[in-house]
């Protein structure tokens, strides 16, 4: 068994250092490398969320592995499974009706902090004969997906990007209090184009052109305890949480993307020169000099 | 779905090998050993792909010293392979040591020395671009390597008589110059490459090196440029002493001379050629004798050769869950009269997660066809593309800007527009069925 973690182990690590550009394709060849691994691996590796219609309700939504039966995914807005109807499970009655009120306060928190794009929350028993009046324990995912789209009075220069969240979460609730166990994962992909015009700085006709990605995720967790007093208290609760949650990634995405990268970067190159000015260096320099005025 | 068969399973994991992160490959080799578990049927198998991962992120490769170089590196890459080396056998180039080599991409062991060295004409335009990048890959690249190769076949092995005399002479002076040059290089990009000036001004022109006489007489020049600087760099401090007593340069002795007629020739346009001859007879006879004989050689050659300048920038700091890698690589054609290069960086940040910056940029110049003022054809060359690099450099910086600035923004916004975050009572209040809302009481 310590040889299969340690395949895991390898899975999961590999997924960490391929480019996340690529991790569909990758997920998939390594979904064939170890097909003993696949259900677990596809359960453990977020992946850029998929962007669905239900027609009937005139709405997007989004699908993931905690939606998803075979190859049809459950709509938050019908409770069916799309496109092909399956029999795949839905919550409790009483936790959809949850899970409708959080797709209704979630799609307000979405216009205001994306101003487009399109969010889903799914929930689901943790009880295997969940009953009115009893405390619940319940799992969820409330998930969120922006993407710019090209301008069109700039198509060759405006950024690309897109944001893709899932916060997962489980519930139990205690008493007069709930507990929530919340893992965020944010996906960001952000894109440009360079053009390295080096008009009047000394390299003229020079032409250039290329582009920057940068594209990955993070995660991070957190728990918390918050007072319940009806079932309609998780809204705000897990709304409460969430937006915290992301507040805080979006300052460590924020960070990482164009704080850290960039130290790297002029880490790499030094953009003005390394000093050098040991005495040796300058008697160098001198000799140097002595050489060139003499030709 | 039926299991993959050994083989597709190597075949697709290989494909791993080429997205391989800066610093990393060991880490994913040894990922793709645990997952496959066959290192009998993976290990020959990756080969292919890890030879194209170290050729493309410019390994660098450590060389022990060697007659005519101290302790050095290269630059592995698809330019370095040595032309005319075989498939499946392959060697590589280290010019700066005058010496090919075999090279093991699994084990990154380097093996099987043996002798390499190009025509007069090429390593002299090929040493003085690798010292102007070697000054510029210093000065910028806390971490960098660079290396420049040139596609001509190199010189066949000696014949058994008169061994190349000049060659190791002019193997010396593109080492020994080197450290001094690099070291006494300023922070400012161009002074740097202006130091170059005083030792590489002799430009071949150019002229194809089919027309005999011309070629020869270039290559003298380059000779006598070549020993000149050789000379100079050790008769420098003794020479301090006389130039300290008024001597100028037109007292001095045999090189001196030849510095002269050198410093005509830069400025003779290729008709005028006949004219170097006079100027230059005087040249020392053994400079002459050597080209002759490499003339009479039956050597393959290819009529234009390019020339392939390489910077690799590594910084791997696993400890901090970053590593990063800037690549250079420029070519050289003076044929099409251009210069062309691609600069791509790399970056990784995997602390809780995984973060990859990754850029391409090609830019290309016009290539300088004549020595500008005192600066050699090399020596511009790389002042251009440094200047290129850094106006990239500053461009990212900006990017960064933007995409921080306009497209985060344009995704997520910091706060909603009143500044104040959801008032989630209210929203459920709001959006909620009436049930839900009463009972909250």
């Amino acid at each position: 068994m310590a040889e299969s973690d340690q395949t895991f182990e390898s899975l999961l690590d590999l997924v960490r250092r391929l480019p996340p550009t690529r991790i569909e394709s990758n997920v998939n060849a390594l979904c064939d490398l170890a097909p003993e691994y696949a259900d677990d691996l596809l359960g453990n590796v977020d992946q850029p969320l998929k962007l669905l219609r239900d027609e009937e309700q005139g709405k997007d939504f989004l699908g993931c592995d905690y939606n998803r039966d075979g190859d049809s995914f459950r709509s938050p807005w019908s409770n069916t499974y799309l496109p092909e109807s399956t029999s795949g499970p839905t919550p409790s009655p009483r936790l959809r009706q949850l899970e409708t009120s959080l797709n209704g306060a979630f799609d307000t928190y979405r216009e205001m902090y994306f101003e487009g794009g399109v969010s889903s929350v799914y929930l689901w028993d943790l009880e295997d004969e969940p009953e009115a009046g009893k405390e619940m324990s319940f799992a969820g995912v409330v998930l969120l997906k922006k993407t710019l789209s090209p301008s069109s009075s700039d198509p060759e220069t405006a950024p690309l990007g897109s944001w893709d969240s899932l916060h997962v979460f489980e519930c139990h609730e205690r008493g007069r209090s709930a507990k929530y166990k919340l893992t965020s994962t944010v996906m960001l992909v952000l894109e440009t184009k360079t053009l390295a015009k080096a008009d009047g700085k000394g390299a003229e006709g020079a032409e250039g052109k290329g582009n920057v990605t940068l594209s990955g995720s993070m995660t991070r967790q957190a728990e918390v305890d918050y007072p319940l007093t009806t079932a309609a208290g998780h809204i705000p609760n897990i709304g409460r949480l969430v937006e915290d949650m992301e507040i805080k990634m979006r300052n460590l995405l924020s960070a990482v993307y164009f704080g850290k990268t960039k130290d790297v970067i002029n880490d790499l190159r030094s953009q003005s020169g390394l000093e050098t000015k040991s005495k040796e260096d300058l008697l160098r320099a001198e000799l140097a000099g002595k050489l060139g005025g003499r030709k | 779905m039926a299991e993959l068969s050994i083989e597709e399973k190597v075949k697709l994991a290989s494909k791993f090998i080429e997205q391989t992160p800066p610093g990393e490959i060991n880490d994913v080799i040894n990922d793709i050993r645990t997952i496959i578990a066959n290192d009998e049927a993976l290990m020959p198998q990756v080969i292919p792909a890890l030879r194209d991962y170290n050729l493309t992120q410019l390994q660098v490769v450590e060389h022990q010293a060697s007659d005519t170089a101290p302790v050095h590196s290269s630059v592995l890459s698809h330019a370095a392979i040595l032309p005319g080396s075989e498939e499946g056998n392959e060697r590589y180039a280290d010019a700066e040591g005058k010496r090919s080599f075999a090279f093991d991409h699994v084990t990154l062991a380097v093996s099987d020395y043996q002798p390499y060295e190009l025509p007069e004409e090429e390593e002299t335009f090929r040493a003085e671009l690798a010292k102007s990048l070697s000054a510029y890959a210093k000065n910028h690249f806390p971490s960098g390597f660079s290396s420049v190769s040139s596609s001509q076949f190199p010189l066949l092995p000696p014949a058994p008589e008169p061994p190349v005399v000049p060659a190791p002479v002019a193997d010396e002076s593109t080492e020994t110059p080197n450290p001094t040059e690099a070291e006494s290089s300023e922070p400012i990009v161009t002074d740097v490459v202006e130091e170059q000036v005083g030792t590489g001004e002799v430009e071949p022109v150019p002229t194809p090196a089919v027309e005999g006489v011309s070629t020869k007489l270039e290559e003298v020049d380059q000779e006598g440029g070549l020993e000149k600087v050789d000379e100079l760099v050790e008769e420098a401090k003794e020479e301090e002493e006389r130039e300290e007593a008024g001597e100028k340069a037109d007292g001095n002795d045999t090189p001196k001379v030849e510095e002269d007629t050198l410093e005509d020739g830069k400025e003779v346009p290729v008709s005028e050629v006949s004219k170097v001859d006079e100027t230059i007879v005087e040249a020392p006879e053994e400079t002459v004798a050597a080209p002759v004989q490499v003339e009479e050689r039956k050597q393959e050659r290819v009529e234009n050769p390019i020339y392939t300048l390489e910077i690799v920038g590594n910084r791997y700091n696993p400890n901090n869950f970053w590593t990063g890698r800037w690549r250079t690589q420029w070519i050289v054609d003076k044929a099409a009269e251009s210069v062309s290069g691609s600069i791509n960086v790399d970056v990784h940040y995997y602390e809780q997660g995984n973060v990859q910056l990754a850029t391409q940029h090609k830019a290309s110049f016009p290539l300088p066809t004549e020595p500008n003022g005192s600066q050699s054809v090399a020596s511009q060359i790389v002042t251009t593309i440094s200047k290129i690099e850094t106006n990239y450099h500053l461009e990212l910086n900006d990017v960064y800007g933007e995409l921080g600035d306009k497209a985060f923004r344009a995704l997520r916004r910091a706060l909603p527009v009143t500044r104040q975050k959801m008032d989630w009572e209210k929203v459920s209040g709001y959006s909620l069925g009436s049930d839900l809302t009463k009972a909250r009481g």
